[in-house]
C-alpha cells in the first residue's frame, strides 16, 4: 500500500462519514476516528430530517454499514486523538483507545451478554439519557460497528471481581476483560479532516429559568426527537413524562441560549427548521395537536425552506408567536405556562401548554480547545474552528481541513456538501504532494 | 489485573451463613437469582435453599448472592463509606420526633404512624410508583408485598415482630411491572420505576450492598426507610409461646407491641402482657449476632425508641431524607414534636450506650 495515500477523518457523524466514504471511493485509505462506541453522531438520534421529512436513520444506516464494510476505511471507535506530529504529507497521529472489553472482530452482536448482565443503571446517551440499560450494551440496534461494549464504571466484574456471567454466556468468546487503555500510533497520514460536530448548551443559565431538569414537561429538542422516534423509549407514542398524558398543545421555544447578549451571540442556524419539523411530526401523530413556536424571526434561508414553514402554518396547526420568553412557570397539573412578551402588542402574556420544547443552542464540542491545541489549528471568537468565508473548508494549518458543525452551526444537507468538499480538498492535497 | 480469588457462590453461602442459622431471611439472594430467571434457589419457610431438582451443579456461580447477603463481610467497608458509617448508630444528619396528621393512619399505625404517612406522601406526589412493605395474613403472619396503589398502604401499618422477608417480593418485579406501568402511565419501562423500600436494618444492609453494585432488582429502589429493630422472632416459635402463655390463637391477634414487655391486643379488644424474657427462646439466632439496631444504611431510620408517647423518632441520614421530611412537615402531613436541642445531641450517645449494654447481654445468651 502506498502509505502517503492515507487520510484521517476525526469525528464519525454524518459529515465525517460522508468525507470518509468519498475519499475511500477515490481509492485513498481512511482512518475514521470516533470518541463514542459507534459512528452515526447526532443524525442517528433524530427521528426525521427537514425539509423532506425523511426518516433520519433510514438515510444514514446504509452509509454507516457502507463505512463498516468499505475495504478502504478503518474505523477506530472509543478513540481520541492525543498527539499529532509532522506536517502536511506526513502526519503521525497518536490515538488513545478506551477498552471496550469486547473483541470487536469476534463479537457477533447477538446480545447474550446484555441479556444476562444483572447490572442496571447505565444511562443510554443515544436515547438522550432518557433510558438506562445493562452494563453490557449496544447504544442502538443498528449501531456500527455492530458490537457490544461493557461499561467499565458499572461492571461488577471490573469493580468487584464477581459475576463473569457475560463471559460464560458469550458463545463467541468475545468478552475480554484484559483490555486496557491503549495508545495507537498511525504514521504517514497525508491530510486530516476535522469533523467533530457539536454539543448542545444544556446546562447554561436560561435553561434553568425555563425550568429544564426541574419540570418534567420542559424538554430539549433532542429529547423530543427521541421521545417521538419509533425506536425511542416511548416507541413513537408521544407522551408527557410527568403523567403519561398525550400532549395536545406544545410550545417550541426558539433561540434558547443563542442570539442573546446574556449567552451565545450567534444563531444556531437549524432550530427554526427543526422546530417546524418537530411540530409537523407531532401533528402527524395526532391531528388535533396544536403547536406554538415562540420566535424572534424565522430564518429559513435554504432552498424550499420557506415553503416548508408556510406548509407547517397552513396544514399542521403551527402558530408563530413573535416574542421573547421571560420564564416558564408550572401549574399544579405540571402544565408549563409560558410567560412572554408579545412583540406585536408589546404586552406580557401567558400561555398554558402541555409540553414545552427548548431549541437549545449549538455550541462547539466538549474539548475543542484541547483539539485545537493538539492539531495546532486556530479557533474563532465563539470557539469554533476558524475558517475563512471564501475558504470555508480550510483551517489555519496546511493539510488540515474541516467540515460540518465544528466550524459553524449548519444543517445536515450543508454538512454533507461540505464533507464532500473537504474530501475533495484532502484528495487534491495528496495529488499535489505526489506530483 | 491481579489474580482474583475464587468467586464465592450459593454453596459458600449455605456453608458459611445458612447452615449456621445466621441467615436473616431477607430474601436478597433469592430475589436476585429469580429476577435473573436462573431458576436455581428458592425460599423455603424462611430458609433459602436449592430448588428440589437443583444442585450446586446448576448454580451459575456469579457470586452475587454471597456478596449481597447482609450477613457476609463482603462490601461492608464500601457501604460504610457510602453511608458515612463510623459506629453502631451510623451517620445522623438530623433527628426529629413526629406523628401523623392522617386520622385513618392514626387509628391503625404503631406509635407515630410516620412510615405509612411517608408512603402516602410519596404516592400522592408521584415520587414513587411502588413500595415494598409487609402485610399480615389472617393468621397474623407477616407477608411481604410490593404495593403500587395508595389505598394498599393502610394494610401494611403497624409493627411486625416476626420476620418478613421483605426483599423476596422483588423477585417478581419484572412480572408485575407491567401492571404498575399500566396504572402509572408516566413510566415507560421497568428500569424507570421508582420504589420505596421499608425494612429491618439487616434488609436495608442487603439493599445497600445491592444498590452499590446496581444489581437488579435493586436498581429500581429509590428510597430506603429502615425500621428500628433490636431483635426479631421466629413466627412459629412466637405463636407457640403466645398460645402457651396467654392462650391466644394467631387468628385472634389484632395488634402486638413491645414497650419493655410484649403487649398483645386480641380482636375482641382484650389486652395481654407477656414478660419479654419469656420470649427469649423465640428470638432468631441471627439476631443474637446482629450489630445493628437503627439501620445505618438508609435514607431515614424510624422507630419509637426514645420518642415521647404517640410519636416516632426519625433519624435523617441523607439529603434526600431531609428534603422529604421538610416537605412532609411543610405540607402538613405530619406534626413535629419540639425536642429540646440537648435531647437531640444526647440521643445518639444514650442509644449507643444502651445498645452496647444490650448487645453484651445478647452475647451472653
Amino acid at each position: 500500500m502506498d502509505s502517503s495515500r492515507n487520510v484521517m477523518v476525526v469525528g464519525g457523524g454524518v459529515a465525517g462519514i460522508q468525507a470518509a466514504l468519498d475519499l475511500a471511493d477515490m481509492g485513498f485509505h481512511v482512518h475514521l476516528i470516533e470518541k463514542k462506541p459507534c459512528i452515526g453522531g447526532k443524525m442517528a438520534q433524530l427521528d426525521k430530517t427537514f425539509p423532506t421529512l425523511d426518516c433520519s436513520i433510514c438515510i444514514l444506516a446504509p452509509k454507516l454499514s457502507e463505512c463498516y464494510r468499505h475495504k478502504n476505511i478503518t474505523i477506530h471507535t472509543l478513540s481520541e486523538v492525543k498527539k499529532v506530529k509532522g506536517e502536511r504529507g506526513n502526519f503521525t497521529v497518536e490515538l488513545l483507545k478506551q477498552p471496550r472489553y469486547v473483541k470487536e472482530d469476534v463479537c457477533t452482536g447477538c446480545g447474550d451478554c446484555s441479556r444476562v448482565c444483572p447490572v442496571r443503571g447505565v444511562y443510554n446517551y443515544f436515547d438522550a439519557n432518557l433510558t438506562t440499560q445493562a452494563a453490557a450494551y449496544i447504544p442502538f440496534p443498528s449501531a456500527v460497528p455492530p458490537v457490544y461494549l461493557i461499561d467499565g464504571e458499572k461492571c461488577a466484574y471490573i469493580n468487584y471481581g464477581i459475576c463473569e456471567l457475560c463471559i460464560k454466556a458469550c458463545g463467541a468468546e468475545a468478552i475480554d476483560f484484559k483490555q486496557k487503555e491503549e495508545l495507537i500510533s498511525i504514521k504517514n497520514i497525508n491530510s486530516i479532516i476535522l469533523a467533530t460536530g457539536y454539543d448542545l448548551a444544556e446546562f447554561e443559565n436560561p435553561l434553568r429559568e425555563y425550568g429544564y431538569k426541574k419540570y418534567k414537561n420542559v424538554i430539549t429538542a433532542l429529547e423530543f426527537e427521541r421521545l417521538i422516534c419509533a425506536s425511542g423509549p416511548l416507541g413513537g407514542h408521544l407522551k408527557r413524562l410527568s403523567d403519561g398524558k398525550e400532549p395536545k398543545k406544545i410550545a417550541f421555544i426558539q433561540c434558547v441560549n443563542s442570539r442573546s447578549d446574556k449567552a451565545k451571540k450567534y444563531c444556531s442556524s437549524i432550530c427554526c427548521m427543526y422546530s417546524a419539523k418537530e411540530a409537523m411530526i407531532a401533528n402527524e401523530h395526532d391531528n388535533e395537536l396544536e403547536s406554538y413556536i415562540f420566535y424572534i424571526d424565522v430564518r429559513a434561508g435554504s432552498k424550499g425552506f420557506q415553503k416548508f414553514i408556510n406548509r407547517g402554518e397552513m396544514e399542521y396547526k403551527i402558530r408563530y408567536v413573535k416574542s421573547k420568553i421571560a420564564q416558564i412557570e408550572i401549574d399544579a397539573q405540571q402544565n408549563p405556562i409560558i410567560v412572554y412578551e408579545d412583540f406585536e402588542s408589546s404586552k406580557i402574556k401567558k400561555l398554558k401548554v402541555d409540553l414545552a420544547v427548548l431549541a437549545t443552542c449549538i455550541i462547539p464540542p466538549d474539548g475543542i480547545e484541547e483539539l485545537a491545541r493538539i492539531f495546532k489549528v486556530d479557533l474563532n471568537k465563539y470557539n469554533f474552528i476558524k475558517t475563512d468565508p471564501f475558504y470555508p473548508l480550510l483551517t489555519s494549518r496546511e493539510g488540515i481541513y474541516t467540515c460540518g458543525c465544528v466550524h459553524e452551526p449548519m444543517d445536515i444537507p450543508r454538512s454533507v456538501a461540505e464533507a464532500s468538499g473537504a474530501a475533495a480538498k484532502a484528495a487534491e492535497s495528496i495529488r499535489e504532494v505526489e506530483i | 489485573m491481579e489474580e482474583l480469588e475464587q468467586i464465592k457462590t450459593f454453596k459458600n453461602l449455605e456453608d458459611k451463613i445458612i447452615s449456621k442459622s445466621l441467615c436473616c431471611a431477607c430474601g436478597a439472594c433469592v430475589a436476585y437469582c429469580e429476577s435473573q430467571s436462573f431458576d436455581v434457589i428458592e425460599m423455603d419457610n424462611y430458609v433459602p435453599k436449592f430448588k428440589n431438582n437443583k444442585t450446586s451443579e446448576d448454580c451459575r456461580e456469579c457470586g452475587f448472592c454471597y456478596y449481597i447477603c447482609p450477613q457476609t463481610d463482603s462490601l461492608i467497608d464500601k457501604i460504610n463509606g457510602v453511608h458515612l458509617v463510623k459506629d453502631e448508630i451510623g451517620n445522623i444528619s438530623d433527628l426529629l420526633a413526629a406523628k401523623t396528621n392522617d386520622l385513618k393512619i392514626k387509628e391503625v399505625g404503631q406509635d407515630g404512624g410516620i412510615v405509612s404517612t411517608i408512603l402516602t406522601y410519596l404516592f400522592e406526589t408521584g415520587r414513587i410508583e411502588a413500595a415494598v412493605v409487609s402485610e399480615f395474613d389472617e393468621n397474623f403472619k407477616p407477608v411481604p408485598k410490593i404495593i403500587y396503589k395508595k389505598e394498599d398502604i393502610i394494610k401494611s401499618a403497624g409493627t411486625r415482630y416476626s420476620i418478613s422477608p421483605n426483599i423476596l417480593p422483588l423477585k417478581d418485579l419484572y412480572r408485575i411491572a407491567e401492571d404498575i406501568i399500566q396504572t402509572r402511565k408516566n413510566v415507560y419501562d421497568v428500569d424507570q420505576l421508582r420504589v420505596a423500600f421499608i425494612g429491618t436494618p439487616c434488609q436495608c444492609r442487603a439493599i445497600s450492598k445491592m444498590r452499590l453494585m446496581n444489581v437488579k432488582p435493586s436498581h429500581v429502589i429509590d428510597f430506603v426507610i429502615s425500621l428500628f429493630c433490636f431483635e426479631n422472632f421466629d413466627y412459629e416459635k412466637l405463636m407457640n409461646i403466645l398460645d402457651k402463655k396467654i392462650k391466644i390463637k394467631p387468628s385472634n391477634i389484632k395488634k402486638v407491641q413491645i414497650k419493655k414487655n410484649m403487649f398483645v391486643t386480641s380482636k375482641d379488644s382484650k389486652e395481654f402482657e407477656i414478660n419479654i424474657k419469656d420470649l427469649d427462646e423465640a428470638v432468631r439466632n441471627n439476631c443474637l449476632e446482629c450489630d445493628e439496631f437503627v439501620g445505618k444504611y438508609s435514607d431515614l431510620s424510624i422507630g419509637a425508641s426514645g420518642a415521647p408517647t404517640g410519636y416516632s423518632i426519625i433519624v435523617i441520614r441523607t439529603d434526600k431524607g431531609k428534603t422529604l421530611m421538610h416537605s412532609l412537615i411543610a405540607d402538613g402531613y405530619i406534626e413535629k414534636y419540639k425536642i429540646p436541642p440537648n435531647l437531640v445531641t444526647e440521643w445518639k450517645p444514650k442509644k449507643l450506650n444502651w445498645f452496647r449494654k444490650m448487645t453484651s447481654i445478647k452475647i451472653k445468651k
